[in-house]
């Protein structure tokens, strides 16, 4: 039990480092195989969110002061966190789309899309484990 | 409205858990102007103006937001403003309360109380953490108050090679308030809205086009009155009565709006602009043409953007030939028709400079320059200090300085 909650802790507490790989990890059970860096920057720019198949998606991101969260947007649209939290107040309180659901920690965002079919979420390449499925990678 | 946000709270707050999103966005704002004549407004919509020598907070406003995830398709979405608010301040208030559902990955229907979809920022206008420039263009969006659409949108989005292509059309009707001088409030209510908005994105680029029409639903009771004073008046004293009578008379006139708009954005370089045509069958509003055009430059945290626009309608300066006998009581009623009719007779531009600094992540400091050149005062922009018309500035300055949160 006690081993349970050290690794729980840590799982919860690991020190995301800013310039660790990026794993875009789905569902296990999804059919999709890989996505496009233009597919994923609609997905989490609520331009269009979808799978490339057409399936709708649910999008899985952290919560606004989270380390792993300016990395991601910098990599894959070129703009910092700043930049990306004006876009989200414009199409949020403008009520067009509702942003991604935030999460805490990488951990919680493992959990759920493990139980999420057409969940979508981002987390450090090293903590990817077998019952999830990377479909696009973020290099350092 | 009031019960659809009344049940959208209730909903909210009885299905505590994960399933609910609060957040809200505020601004702190400070105005300050050099002008002795013109009382300077962001919108027609707001009831105060910054006098010279008065450094005013009034323009501040806070925005909470409360998201209901029904479930993956059906979101139930609450949004109050508070700002300063004279006459029914609750209904001014609630500025969403609306059911979205998506049918699938295209299609999505919204109803209730949504953004009126009219320009590019008009349903973000009052969210001063999500435009670069420290609010939007005066000449621009300040004349037309509507924000909002009690009614129903449907949108159709689809990818296309380089990016995504949507089209949406809504219908409904709105209400906005709109004050003027000398205590002039009329809560101006428009029906029978039909728009169509079409847009293509990019990661950087947007480009946009929308059509909206309208009819006026309800009139000023001064307007019902100056047409029953005039009804009185002998046909061979002001032979032009039955035109003036006319012009007057707005209910079921019809107003149109059209735009386009673009926007370029590589997180280095902002280039923005939008032309409109708002235009009527009513003499009251005739081709009222605007535009502009914002450049910007980030540099690391901070954005310098200058913005040129300009707004020209094609209103005569006054109304038909007075009367042939320029008794006192017909002349008040020539100068209260006047007044109504030149409401939208506006020739203006103006340069502005805006610096952006970010402090951290959700929180901006924003410092403006502006200067305004108006062919004539009284503007409907502005309202005035009336005993300074024989001298009006019809150049000036104001300064704004604010901070802006999303949370």
């Amino acid at each position: 039990m006690n081993r349970l909650l050290v690794a729980v802790f840590f799982l919860v507490t690991y020190p995301i480092s800013a310039t660790a790989d990026i794993a875009v990890i789905v569902n296990k059970d999804n059919p999709i195989e890989s996505i496009s860096k233009r597919q994923l920057i609609d997905m989490y720019m609520g331009k269009y969110v979808a799978f490339p198949n057409g399936d709708m998606a649910v999008t899985y991101d952290y919560e606004k002061s989270h380390p792993l969260r300016g990395p991601f947007f910098l990599a894959l649209t070129g703009r910092n966190e700043s930049q990306i939290n004006a876009y989200w107040s414009r199409i949020k309180f403008s009520g067009k789309v509702s942003p991604p659901q935030s999460f805490s920690s990488p951990s919680t965002i493992l959990e759920s899309i493990r139980n999420t079919p057409n969940a979508i979420g981002y987390v450090p390449a090293d903590f990817v484990t077998g019952d999830v499925k990377v479909i696009y990678q973020i290099d350092d | 409205m009031r019960s659809v946000f009344i049940c959208l709270l209730f909903l909210t707050t009885v299905s505590y858990g994960s399933d609910i999103d609060f957040s809200g966005f505020a601004t702190l704002k400070a105005v300050k102007t050099d002008s002795h004549t013109a009382k300077i407004r962001e919108s027609i919509s707001q009831p105060h103006g910054v006098e010279r020598d008065e450094l005013d907070f009034s323009f501040s406003s806070l925005g909470l937001q409360a998201e209901w995830h029904a479930s993956d398709n059906l979101e139930l979405v609450g949004q109050l403003l508070l700002k300063e608010q004279h006459d029914d301040r609750l209904n001014n208030a609630i500025k969403l309360a609306f059911l979205r559902y998506d049918l699938n990955s295209n299609w999505q229907f919204r109803a209730g109380r949504t953004g009126l979809d009219l320009f590019l920022m008009t349903e973000y206008r009052d969210i001063g953490y999500s435009m670069d420039i420290e609010h939007p263009p005066v000449e621009f969006y300040s004349i037309i108050p509507h924000q909002n659409l009690d009614g129903v949108d449907v949108q159709y989005r689809t990818p296309l090679d380089q990016g995504i292509a949507s089209a949406k059309a809504y219908w409904g009707r709105s209400k906005s308030p709109i004050y003027s001088d000398n205590e002039f409030f009329w809560n101006v209510e428009l029906k029978s809205i039909l728009g169509v908005a079409v847009q293509y994105e990019t990661l950087n680029w947007l480009f946009r086009a929308n059509y909206t029409t309208t009819k006026a639903a309800n009139e000023h009771e001064q307007q019902k009155q100056l047409r029953d004073a005039l009804a009185q008046v002998p046909l061979q004293v002001w032979p032009t009565k039955n035109e003036l009578i006319d012009s007057l008379y707005i209910i079921d006139r019809r107003f149109t709006y059209s735009a386009v708009s673009m926007r370029y954005d590589d997180s280095n370089w902002l280039l923005q602009s939008e032309i409109s045509l708002t235009d009527s069958n009513s003499s009251v509003l005739n081709h009222l043409k605007a535009g502009y055009i914002t450049l910007g430059k980030r540099f690391d945290l901070n954005t310098l953007s200058f913005t040129y626009s300009v707004a020209k309608s094609d209103n005569k300066p006054s109304v038909e030939p007075g009367p042939l006998v320029p008794l006192p009581e017909l002349m008040q009623i020539y100068e209260a028709a006047s007044m109504h009719s030149g409401f939208y007779q506006l020739d203006q531009h103006s340069t502005s400079l805006t610096w952006r600094r970010e402090l951290n992540p959700t929180l901006a400091f924003k410092f403006n320059w502006k200067h305004t050149t108006a062919d004539h005062l009284p503007s409907a922009f502005y309202l005035h200090d009336t005993e300074l018309f024989s001298d009006p500035d019809l150049s000036f300055n104001t300064f704004t300085l604010s901070f802006n949160w999303v949370f």
